[in-house]
């Protein structure tokens, strides 16, 4: 055996060492109650605002997730009946109690309501989902739970297991900021340049706001600051100080832009990269203590699968963002490899849709008008999104083939802009839409935004 | 740390040098743009003396048919049908700003609802009820064309004069006249008062903003036009898209209004986009440079109104027989409002990022 190999095996020993290093379980009960409570608020404030009606009951179509198509909405008022049963896995989950069953409940109820339809699909839900799946497998309720003080809990667990937690977080800010590295954020200062305008209104930094420069520091900025801030909560010396930008940045975000959610979101997840010691004193000071494990004998059983699940689940994360590399054209005018890859508030887009159906037999078309069966909300999403243009024309489809009881053709007459550039034809408006398949292979029936790139 | 301060104040600097590069040809959206000025001059120019010739027309209409209780005769009768379609000129040119007070009393639906629904009205004059009491489809300018127009003009002069039942008839259409006119001055006076103020004040491009509001209502508005006024009656509408002419569907049939009243919806359109003769949207979209294939919008936008416009000219009145014997003309003035509605929900959208159709959904 050579001195290296040896050396580096080691070096490996070292690091499987400290990764297997017992760690106090305060940090996963701090998380674990944080998130609940974020989500219990998330989830009551779905309901307060009307959205499940709005969203799942008020729409006859629903645009499907690819390879989801199976999933469809519960008949009428039933549709409140997972936000019923996800408010009290929440308690559930904060509380520690049948932690196991609550989670599991939660996630798979969850994914369900997130599936149900495209329209809604927001970068801040997928974070959650990515989190919740971790919170599956790992012992969140190892220490500050009923289910703890019932069956002796463990006072430690596995290093690795809080980092996870901080890779996930450290991955979406990374991503976030490599997805800005683009020419119309950095170079044209786009769509800052167009969303600042609305703070004109704003009082005191209103006209700071409006300052010709102030877009451009904004996109700088903001893209070295996503891409170095996990490394800055990673080092204990600047850990302070990151944490600090994390507040004043999404707070201004919070301010300024409809995101909902997303800023107290982060703002919590980004607590992970406190030490355990830290988790513990803020769990012990607000909360009894006899919901504080004792330190007990009991190890962890961790099964060997859970390892593969894991590394595939954080490969899976790595490839996803950049996946759009693989098709031509900008990301953001043919949105291929758009989702799950953090692009998030890259664009101002604007799009008007209509279509023609064709009866194969008598060669008439007729004019369809999405806000026909669609919402507003529907439509407007729709309207920017090639997946989506599609599955409507086969919405369509369906609908006259049944009506005319020939078959039929359907073509997409749409009109987007990017950006604050000229509005284009957006899709091949000769492109019978219905004898097209929506597969991962290059969609080449979006018509360039820049017809001379090509 | 202090390494990493190092590299962010040395690329926040290159960034501050590279944007007063890029700054001085194309500065922040409305920067040192005064849309005080602009939002001022459309409510001055446009918006108020819309509403308040709107008010005046219904007026005028209450006082001719008031003359023509007391003397119901032809003459007074003609007065009032040359009233009405007055006021429907006025009507249309308010039709467009679906914002401020009558947005928020929800008026725009009881002072327009079409169609009307005929057995509503009937049931309302036999009860001898008053159009207060009654629900939006049998009130409103279009009620008031069904009562005070027929297939001729004795037809309906008879009708609220000497007819079986005309006593019962002529009170409901003075009551649905009384709810508009006092409908009508109300908002009038709240855009002469307090509205105005409000609308100068909402500044920004945010879906409060008064330019946010504008740009939705007149989206909103050239929708209506295209795909309800015109579209149905040609067969490609949201109703209809059979191909098929729909002599029936015309707006303001019985009264032979419809093609005046589209070219008044146009007109009132366009003026709120160039605010008259001074500020308006598109000096605000020359201020940001929107330009397109080498033009600046705004010229675009302007020649789409025009051609819009004049393609409305070249159809013979009344519009319900053009639907039929001009009907290439009127698929033409369908295709000319659909590039104008595009500029507007996209380019102008885009370009003043103004959202169209806001829902409250969280966005990411």
């Amino acid at each position: 055996m050579s001195q290296t190999f040896v050396r580096k095996f080691s070096c490996v020993e070292r690091i499987i060492g400290t990764l297997q290093e017992p760690t106090d379980a305060a940090s996963l009960a701090f998380f674990r109650i944080l998130f609940g409570c974020i989500l219990l608020f998330a989830q009551i404030r779905f309901l307060a605002k009307g959205w499940v009606e709005q969203l799942y009951i008020k729409p006859e179509f629903h645009f499907k997730y690819f390879g989801f198509s199976w999933v469809h909405t519960l008949p009428g008022q039933w549709m409140y009946l997972p936000w019923v049963v996800m408010i009290i896995c929440l308690i559930g989950i904060i509380l520690g109690k049948w932690y196991r069953l609550s989670i599991s409940v939660f996630f798979v109820l969850f994914c369900y309501t997130e599936l149900l339809d495209l329209t809604n699909y927001l970068n801040h839900y997928y974070f959650i989902t990515l989190v919740l799946f971790l919170m599956l497998f790992l012992p969140m309720h190892a220490a500050f739970s009923v289910d703890a003080r019932r069956n002796g809990g463990v006072a430690s667990v596995p290093r690795w297991m809080l980092l996870c937690f901080r890779l996930q977080v450290g991955l979406v800010y990374f991503f976030a900021g490599f997805a800005k590295i683009k020419s119309d954020w950095l170079l044209d200062a786009q769509p800052l340049k167009i969303w600042l305008a609305t703070t004109s209104n704003l009082p005191v930094f209103g006209a700071l706001l409006a300052l010709p420069i102030t877009a451009w520091v904004f996109s700088w900025i903001g893209m070295l600051f996503d891409l170095s801030v996990p490394f800055l909560l990673l080092n204990r010396r600047s850990r302070g100080f990151a944490y600090f930008l994390i507040v004043v940045f999404h707070l201004l975000t919070m301010w300024l832009f409809y995101i909902g959610m997303f800023p107290l979101i982060m703002m919590a997840a980004a607590l992970v990269f406190f030490p355990p010691r830290w988790h513990r004193s803020v769990l012990q000071r607000l909360l009894k203590p006899t919901l504080v494990a004792a330190d007990s004998s009991r190890s962890l059983y961790i099964p060997k699968l859970m390892f593969w699940v894991f590394a595939l689940f954080f490969v899976w994360q790595i490839l996803m963002p950049l996946r759009h590399f693989l098709y031509s054209g900008n990301v953001l005018w043919t949105e291929q490899g758009y989702r799950y890859a953090w692009h998030v508030m890259l664009m101002e887009k604007d799009g008007f849709a209509e279509f023609w159906v064709e009866d194969k037999t008598t060669h008439m078309r007729y004019i369809e008008y999405p806000k026909k069966h669609l919402t507003a909300l529907q439509e407007k999403m729709m309207s920017t999104q090639p997946d989506m243009i599609l599955q409507y024309a086969h919405y369509l489809a369906g609908i006259y083939e049944q009506k005319l009881g020939h078959p039929v053709a359907v073509y997409a007459d749409v009109y987007v802009s990017l950006n604050g550039r000229p509005g284009r034809q957006f899709i091949n408006p000769d492109v019978n839409l219905a004898a097209i398949e929506d597969t991962f292979a290059g969609k080449d029936w979006i018509l360039p935004e820049n017809p001379q790139q090509y | 740390m202090s390494r990493f301060k190092k590299i962010v104040s040395i690329l926040a600097f290159g960034s501050l040098l590279l944007s007063c590069n890029k700054a001085s040809d194309n500065g922040s959206l409305f920067d040192s743009y005064d849309q005080k000025t602009m939002l001022g001059n459309i409510a001055d120019a446009v918006l108020i003396p819309t509403y308040a010739q709107f008010a005046s027309s219904t007026l005028d209409l209450k006082t001719k048919y008031t003359a023509f209780l007391t003397n119901p005769d032809s003459v007074h009768f003609v007065a009032v049908q040359s009233s009405y379609l007055q006021l429907v000129n006025s009507w249309a040119g308010v039709e467009p700003f679906n914002l401020g007070p009558i947005n928020d009393k929800l008026w725009a639906v009881q002072i327009n609802t079409w169609p009307v629904k005929a057995y509503k009205i009937e049931a309302a004059i036999s009860a001898n009820a008053s159009a207060s009491t009654q629900g939006a489809d049998a009130k409103g300018m279009k009620a008031l064309e069904y009562l005070l127009f027929d297939s001729s003009f004795s037809a309906a002069w008879q009708q609220l004069s000497s007819a079986p039942g005309a006593v019962n008839r002529a009170n409901y259409a003075a009551s649905v006249i009384t709810d508009l006119d006092a409908k009508a001055s109300v908002l009038a006076q709240d855009w002469a008062s307090t509205y105005r103020e409000e609308f100068v004040q909402a500044l920004g491009n945010d879906v409060s903003s008064s330019l946010g509001l504008l740009v939705n209502a007149i989206a909103l508005n050239l929708d209506e036009v295209k795909n309800m006024k015109v579209g149905n009656t040609i067969g490609l509408g949201v109703k209809v898209n059979d191909n098929l002419s729909h002599p029936d569907l015309v707006e303001y049939a019985r009264a032979n209004a419809s093609l005046g009243a589209m070219q008044q919806n146009l007109i009132s359109l366009k003026d709120a986009f160039n605010g008259g003769s001074g500020q308006g949207i598109d000096d605000l979209l020359n201020f940001v440079q929107a330009k397109k294939d080498g033009q600046d919008l705004s010229v675009l936008v302007n020649a789409q109104f025009d051609d819009a416009l004049t393609k409305i000219s070249g159809l013979h009145k009344p519009f319900q027989l053009a639907v039929v014997s001009q009907k290439q003309d009127v698929v033409a003035l369908f295709q000319s409002l659909k590039k104008l509605i595009a500029f507007f929900k996209v380019d102008i959208a885009n370009n003043l990022g103004v959202t169209i159709t806001f829902s409250d959904t969280d966005g990411d």
